[in-house]
């Protein structure tokens, strides 16, 4: 008898380890569910959202750097037609993530049709350190569809700053 | 310059994640670099939106990142043939805990026809989900197959450490060696592998091999703090094994190279004091173990210490001094219980779990957010040990991303009824302003036409030389003007009084100046002309632009009148309430489940210092005993 109880307990302890695998596979599966749950409503939120919001085809204004710049970044300070209509400052993740070829989306909004000018302001720092600022406009035409600009803010190696190139598409 | 822009743009269009350990295929959309406004084609579009993607990836916002290629998908921009946007969702899929569904993608990809490196990084990342799984013989199956051949040198380092580490994981010591002997050292994964290797290789019984290892990091560069907290921790086990086989020496050489206000100092104290002291140089074991106990008295290494530094005292026949070192230990020892009852008594309490998440709920550090309070209450150096657990903190990973998730859920709920009333508004207004805007419309539009017809008649009008038999059309507006009054002179002339010899001399004088005058600008003013009818058929086609726009939103405004979006939206409801349910309900169960852990953790540390306090008390018993014997002997003696 006294022999058959340690492996009572050992078989007591098996089954509990047992049950608490089980309950730990369950949470894990519970939580794989909810992940998976959460992405889709918040894609097809987004997507509804989108539709609402943007019921006529919008303007995107994005942004983007010289792949491996040596130049940083700080801020971005963009006007539409003279109203201030985007700003961002960037962090040091965020602007690794510019010069690692991805893309900002600066702005999107319902703008009127014709003749629009957008200002944009950057603030940086040269190879060396020291800090600039510069401003560039650039004027485009909204039409019937998707209008997306992208601002391209690239090393002006002889100067050590940047300036600003664009690209414009228009969606028939 | 173009050759640096045209790189930027092959650049910007790729996925190519060489210096992170997530990578995907490398992707080139276009090479060509166009001026001015052009049509949006499918590879563009791609191009901008995987552009956002790769700025959500690089700067760690995963869930973003996940979104924005779901919902292009649903968008059709990405589909099952955009291989670099599969291969990247699988890769975040990965990350964000759902192997499933990578899986799925991975088995997918491979399948398919696809470009031999994009095939061998697929494999690569399936094997990388094999290995976080623990299926380590599935995933060095495939790590030391063909299939990850022509991978990229990056991606190369990232197979030879992951096969290193399962080697090590099945003691085959050599195999691992030769493997990791190709990771360098100047990376961060590059030397914990080797650490970890050093460490495995003397657990091993293989200690030369293993110290050189741990020795090799010693002189490795780096300079970031996890790179010197991880040479203080080579340091220290070096000194370890050295202090455990006895070689007093050699332990102190390398326990003297730990800093001393690394996070491995405490341990480096105990550690060279006991050397000393086993050394039989227990005069210079004493001031490391003071200064070990000058320390927060919740490390486990200064809690030893406590004791120590009596002990040395007595050893070298400092009694009162022993008897107060016991003293203070016990009672630093009481105040570490108090600390972890209090710690014991804060788990309990409602949203401890929820302190824990760092004050930025999107970061993906692991420590305490509220550091600052939960150390007020030393329960933090217990926290550290908690994190320290694998299981634990992953654990506590899974629950900063559901309550991310909560948070998430939360905002959209507040946020739906807003985009119900918005809709339902737009719908108004627009039922309201429609059938005016329609009317209006087509008046313009015959404005429109009417416009753009008349300047095209004006340019086509304008002839491309300049004729002086008409000098009103090159004059500017003041010679058109005179030019008038002098014609109608001149025609009129017999009739009016004054018509003398002299006067029609002097009216042909005048006008053959202006018509001088008006020659002499005329190829500027037709130049004007030129331009200013350019601007008016530009303008005309702005409007014809503008025209169409209208009409392209009266087209989406109807069908917004009559679509089912609030329906759609209405829908959402449940399922938010539902998902809300879910999330509240698991962070609950891993609440439970990491507050067993911290209990389990705190207890065992409560029984360890109760265990260290009795020790302590009998110290001090003991001295005061010998003191009070001593005393009486010498009364005797007296």
């Amino acid at each position: 008898m006294k022999a058959i109880l340690p492996l009572c307990g050992a078989f007591l302890v098996g089954l509990c380890s047992f049950a608490s695998a089980a309950d730990d596979d369950g949470l894990s599966e519970q939580i794989r569910q909810l992940k998976s749950e959460a992405l889709d409503l918040n894609r097809d939120l987004t997507l509804l959202e989108q539709e609402l919001l943007y019921a006529s085809p919008q303007t995107s204004i994005f942004v983007s750097v010289d792949v491996g710049t040596p130049i940083r970044l700080v801020d971005i300070n963009l006007t539409i037609d003279g109203e201030h209509v985007g700003y961002h400052f960037y962090s040091d993740q965020e602007f690794e993530a510019l010069t690692k070829g991805g893309i900002q989306r600066l702005y999107t909004g319902n703008l009127a049709s014709g003749r629009h000018v957008m200002e944009a302001t950057i603030t940086g720092y040269d190879p060396l350190g020291k800090d600039y600022q510069k401003t560039t406009s650039y004027t485009f035409t909204k039409g019937p569809g998707k209008k997306m600009v992208e601002m391209q803010v690239v090393d002006d190696l002889n100067k050590q700053q940047h300036k600003f190139e664009f690209r414009e598409w228009n969606q028939q | 310059m173009i050759q640096r822009r045209r790189k930027r743009w092959l650049v910007a269009a790729c996925f190519a994640t060489l210096l992170s350990p997530a990578q995907a295929a490398k992707v080139e959309f276009f090479d060509d670099i166009n001026e001015g406004p052009v049509p949006l084609g499918m590879e563009e579009h791609r191009y901008l939106a995987f552009g956002e993607v790769m700025f959500d990836y690089y700067r760690h916002a995963n869930f973003n990142a996940i979104n924005k290629l779901l919902v292009n998908q649903e968008l059709s921009l990405f589909n099952e043939d955009t291989d670099y946007a599969e291969l990247l969702l699988g890769d975040l899929y990965v990350t964000y805990g759902l192997p499933g569904k990578a899986e799925v993608i991975f088995n997918r990809l491979l399948e398919k026809d696809i470009l031999s490196r994009t095939r061998a990084q697929t494999w690569l990342h399936k094997a990388a989900l094999h290995y976080r799984e623990g299926n380590l013989a599935e995933a060095a199956m495939i790590l030391d197959g063909d299939n990850v051949e022509g991978l990229d040198p990056a991606d190369d380092a990232r197979r030879r450490l992951m096969l290193a580490n399962i080697l090590m994981a099945e003691e085959d010591f050599t195999g691992a060696l030769d493997y990791l002997h190709s990771v360098p050292l100047s990376t961060d994964e590059g030397r914990y592998a080797t650490y970890n290797m050093g460490v495995a290789l003397i657990r091993g019984g293989h200690r030369d091999q293993g110290l050189a290892l741990l020795k090799s990091l010693l002189e490795a560069g780096g300079s970031s703090d996890q790179a010197l907290a991880l040479r203080d921790r080579a340091a220290l086990a070096a000194g370890l094994t050295a202090l455990r086989e006895g070689n007093l020496q050699s332990a102190r050489a390398d326990l003297r190279q730990v800093r001393s206000d690394g996070p491995f100092s405490e341990d480096a104290l105990l550690a060279l004091g006991l050397a000393n002291y086993r050394a039989g140089e227990v005069k210079r074991a004493l001031p490391l173990w003071l200064e070990a106990v000058r320390r927060n008295s919740s490390h486990p290494s200064v809690q030893e210490a406590l004791m120590l530094a009596p002990r040395a005292y007595e050893e070298l026949g400092g009694l009162p001094q022993a008897l107060a070192g016991y003293q203070y230990a016990a009672a630093e020892y009481r105040q570490a219980l108090k600390d972890v009852q209090r710690a014991i008594d804060n788990i309990a309490k409602p949203g401890w779990s929820e302190a824990l998440l760092p004050e930025d709920r999107n970061q993906t550090g692991l420590l305490p957010a509220n550091s600052g309070d939960l150390a007020q209450g030393s329960e933090l150096s217990y926290l550290y040990k908690l994190f320290s657990s694998n299981d634990f903190a992953q654990r506590f990973e899974h629950y900063r991303q559901i309550h991310q998730i909560k948070t998430m859920v939360e905002n959209w709920q507040q946020a739906l009824p807003a985009l119900q009333e918005t809709h339902q508004i737009q719908q108004q207004r627009l039922s309201r302003n429609l059938p005016h805007v329609r009317g209006e419309m087509t008046r313009h539009m015959s404005r429109q036409e009417q416009l753009a017809m008349a300047s095209d008649r004006v340019s086509a009008a304008i002839p491309n030389f300049v004729d002086m038999s008409n000098p009103a059309d090159v004059a500017t507006p003041e010679q058109a003007v005179m030019w008038k009054k002098v014609d109608a002179l001149a025609r009129q002339f017999g009739t009016l009084p004054g018509s003398t010899h002299a006067n029609a001399l002097r009216l042909r004088k005048v006008r053959g100046l202006l018509l001088w005058d008006i020659a002499h600008q005329s190829i500027e003013q037709r130049e004007k002309q030129e331009q200013a009818a350019t601007q008016l058929r530009e303008e005309s086609s702005v409007l014809g632009e503008r025209i169409a726009a209208v009409q392209q939103q009266i087209r989406d405004a109807t069908l917004r009148t009559r679509d089912d979006l609030g329906q759609r939206l209405a829908g959402q409801t449940q399922r938010i309430e539902t998902i809300k349910r879910l999330t509240e309900d698991t962070l609950e169960a891993l609440e439970k489940s990491m507050k067993a852990d911290a209990l389990a953790l705190l207890l065992a540390n409560q029984q360890r210092l109760a265990d260290q306090l009795a020790e302590a008390h009998l110290a001090v018993a003991r001295l005061q005993d010998s003191s009070v014997s001593d005393g009486s002997t010498q009364r005797k003696g007296s």
